[in-house]
């Protein structure tokens, strides 16, 4: 009997923390379903912009954003879910290094409120360098 | 102090860069892109009369100029291919947003007033035209 117990208490233990990690894997994997890293259209994510999206700019731009005019504009779902076709991605990543060029985003009046939320000058270069380079190669540049 | 155009933008009737000229546009949206669009954006602007009167021609004068500036369909083709998805992906937002044509516009232009069916064939017609440039 005990030796039973001390072979399947590590066969539990085992197939419990397998479970565990399964799960948090399959959160986490949730959170960011909303950006992944690549799509149909070739659009490529790397985990460091999508750090910058998420923390700066996600938080409008998104499906789910109650302020529809941030959504319309600029939707970061819409780049790997296939709902922008590969002309209105081009022209999205055009407007998004536009916008930052002018240093409009995020708006004043958003990081009056949240100034935590404004984007350093690398996290800046880091966007605006991942936007033309994806703008190009979908130009075929 | 300047602060409008004294000069009227000019009207030049052949464009061969227009819009209209080089891109098989579906009639229903070619004639609304003359009757809601090109007054403003477009070389061939059809000057109402009043248009010649102090104060009201320096307003014309402006947004005809500023207009043109923005967006001009007679010099479509001059627009590299880029440009031209970001220009129709801004008609788009626009268009749905209700904010052109400007809202006084219509008020002298009744043929400038879209309905939201108006408005819908019109950003669907930018996105097929996206697409195709592609």
């Amino acid at each position: 009997m005990k030796k039973q117990i001390t072979i399947l208490m590590p066969a539990l233990l085992l197939f419990l923390s397998f479970f565990m990690v399964s799960y948090t894997t399959d959160t986490i994997k949730n959170n960011y379903e909303a950006i992944s890293s690549t799509n149909s259209e070739g659009i490529e994510i790397p985990n460091d912009v999508q750090e910058v999206l998420k923390e700066k700019c996600y938080g409008c731009h998104n499906t789910e954003s109650k302020g529809e005019k941030s959504k319309k504009k600029f939707n970061i779902d819409y780049l790997t879910d296939g709902n922008y076709s590969k002309g209105k991605l081009v022209s999205k990543l055009g407007k998004v290094v536009e916008e930052l060029e002018e240093n409009n985003m995020p708006p004043e009046k958003f990081l009056a409120k949240y100034p935590n939320k404004e984007l350093t000058i690398e996290e800046s270069k880091l966007l605006m360098e991942w936007a033309k380079s994806q703008r190009e190669a979908l130009m075929g540049e | 102090m300047q602060i409008y155009p004294v000069n009227r933008p000019e009207i030049i009737a052949d464009n061969p860069n227009d819009l209209l000229k080089n891109v098989n546009v579906p009639e229903n949206i070619s004639s609304m892109l003359r009757s809601a669009c090109y007054d403003c954006h477009s070389n061939e602007t059809i000057y109402p009369w009043y248009a010649s009167i102090a104060p009201v021609k320096w307003i014309v004068y402006d947004h005809t100029e500023k207009g043109r500036e923005e967006l001009n369909f007679s010099e479509w083709n001059a627009l590299s291919k880029s440009d031209k998805l970001e220009v129709l992906d801004d008609i788009s937002g626009e268009v749905t947003d209700g904010k052109m044509p400007l809202k006084f516009y219509p008020l002298t232009h009744r043929d400038a007033k879209l309905s939201e069916v108006d408005r819908e064939a019109l950003t669907d017609w930018t996105e097929s035209l996206m697409e195709e440039l592609f």
